[in-house]
């Protein structure tokens, strides 16, 4: 996945440009990705792949972040950072909820990459997603931290 | 004792009109067999039937096992370099139900223990396990031997009085159960405490009390006895504290705790899938008891009356063993009428409320009321 992602850096656009951008943005990766080739392929069709793969991602990254959010909630004691984490289980749902929502948008505008009217932009889909992963990590973060700095002080 | 003489005895205890003296003699004598024998007269059932809803569901065990797993890996990881060699590290076994072990959302009374430095815990509770289950299975005899910990805990009989509607059977739905007064030991219970007590809930909540009730109470105490028995007298486990625990007043209820704050988004979730309103409230109503205030009261009368029956216990057996070996921590009155993410189980800052008195009765802080440990 990650080979073919980097398929997409000549074009100068990575996914999550097409992520965040509004639509005239949007329209215009679109169009260039339509245009650009990587071997016998264009990065659209490269793009609508990896979106594809994109939802078994999803399913990894939320478990992964409850689990590790699970895992740091049993090792902490300051009450507000254990309910935190137990808030981070709801975070990375939301989050790949939001992800999933996105992908449906991302794979219809591959279908529309001329159409200005029926884009669909995933712009707030995307920054709301990137806000509560970002959340959610920051606070395993700060919990994994703390556990280390008192595990050195002991 | 007979075995005629001990049936007789065991056929009064489930009329509840055995005397205290016949009690304490029967609490001597009583075996395995026969405490299989009295739960299943009490629920009407053949031991295959009592062992098949006493079993865990495939799911749930297969959740506490993982928790379990994770937990006795950071206990194997605790103990390593000299661990035992401090004195101020404690070596605790448990064994319990969903207050010791409740499956992810929550960090249970063990969590908030396992979190201390000087403790580590190794833990066989599962959650909707009965007291009866743990007794016969026995897994915590082996693991005694084994470890020959510090601390033994104990947290059960929640799930062998709730589950599968069976509090419907504890309960008389006329109001006007006598069978408190026709109840010598339960009467002897009644003692000074210093537990905030409301009496008239107290007895409001009696009013409805079945004689199934007392009978399951004083059998509670008999499994309790034998366990404890069987580990204070041994001489294997020499110095060893026992520590249990008695719930709090739990609150019948089906509504799922919608509210403004976000990061309470566990308590509906638990509500709507993990068996709330299925405890307490559907058995009651079963029963034609929907008012709630007297379901409320009735939930008080058994959780004080069990609680008195943990402390009895404790004092039992500082007389038995000579020393003061059988703790009870006492959270009556602690988790208050919001503090509940659903019917039986606190918020996880109610949960370590309960944990932080075990950690003081793990550590030896002396308790003013010695044996009781206020959560």
């Amino acid at each position: 996945m990650s080979v073919q992602l980097q398929a997409l850096k000549p074009s100068g656009y990575r996914i999550c440009d097409l992520e965040l951008a509004h639509t005239n943005k949007g329209i215009d990766i679109l169009k260039k990705w339509q245009t650009s080739y990587s071997g016998d392929r264009t990065l659209l069709e490269i793009s609508r792949n990896n979106t594809k793969w994109d939802f078994l991602f999803i399913a990894v990254y939320a478990t992964l972040l409850i689990v590790m959010s699970n895992w740091q909630m049993q090792r902490e004691n300051w009450l507000p950072l254990n309910e935190a984490l137990r808030l981070n289980f709801l975070l990375a749902f939301i989050a790949g909820v939001f992800d999933i929502f996105e992908n449906f948008g991302m794979l219809h505008n591959f279908h529309h990459t001329n159409d200005i009217a029926n884009y669909w932009s995933t712009h707030w889909l995307a920054m709301i997603k990137f806000g509560l992963l970002a959340l959610a990590l920051l606070i395993f973060a700060i919990s994994f931290l703390k556990s280390v700095v008192q595990r050195l002080n002991l | 004792m007979t075995a005629l003489s001990k049936d007789r005895l065991i056929k009064k205890l489930l009329a509840n009109r055995i005397s205290l003296n016949q009690f304490i003699s029967l609490r001597k004598d009583v075996n395995e067999q026969d405490l299989s024998q009295i739960i299943q007269r009490i629920y009407d059932l053949n031991d295959e039937q009592v062992r098949k809803i006493a079993a865990l569901e495939p799911l749930m065990a297969k959740v506490d096992g993982l928790k379990n797993s994770q937990r006795n890996s950071k206990f194997l990881n605790k103990i390593k370099n000299g661990f035992r060699q401090k004195p101020q590290n404690k070596v605790v076994l448990v064994e319990g139900d969903s207050w010791f072990n409740y499956p992810v959302l929550l960090s249970d009374v063990i969590d908030w223990i396992g979190m201390e430095n000087n403790i580590a815990v190794y833990s066989l509770a599962s959650g909707g396990d009965w007291l009866l289950n743990m007794l016969s299975a026995k897994k915590y005899v082996e693991q005694l031997s084994t470890m020959h910990p510090d601390v033994f805990i104990i947290s059960a009989g929640g799930n062998d009085l709730v589950g599968n509607n069976r509090l419907a059977a504890m309960i008389d739905p006329s109001g006007k159960s006598e069978e408190f007064v026709k109840s010598a030991w339960a009467q002897g219970l009644m003692r000074v405490s210093n537990a905030p007590f409301e009496p008239h809930r107290f007895n409001n909540g009696l009013n409805y009390l079945s004689k199934d009730f007392f009978a399951l109470l004083m059998f509670f105490q008999l499994q309790y006895y034998y366990i404890f028995r069987g580990i204070l007298t041994s001489g294997k486990f020499s110095g060893i504290k026992i520590i249990t625990q008695g719930y709090d007043y739990a609150q019948p209820s089906r509504t799922l705790g919608f509210g403004p704050k976000l990061w309470r988004w566990y308590k509906p979730f638990a509500r709507m899938f993990l068996g709330h309103g299925t405890w307490l409230k559907t058995p009651l109503d079963i029963r034609g008891i929907s008012d709630v205030t007297i379901q409320r009261d009735v939930i008080y009368a058994m959780i004080y009356l069990f609680n008195e029956m943990m402390i009895e216990t404790g004092e039992l057996f500082q007389k038995i063993a000579g020393y003061d070996c059988v703790f009870h921590v006492d959270s009556r009155g602690a988790i208050g009428d919001d503090g509940w993410t659903d019917e039986l189980h606190p918020l996880p800052e109610n949960f370590k409320k309960t944990g932080k008195a075990f950690i003081d009765c793990i550590n030896g802080i002396p308790s003013p009321s010695r044996l009781v440990y206020k959560a």
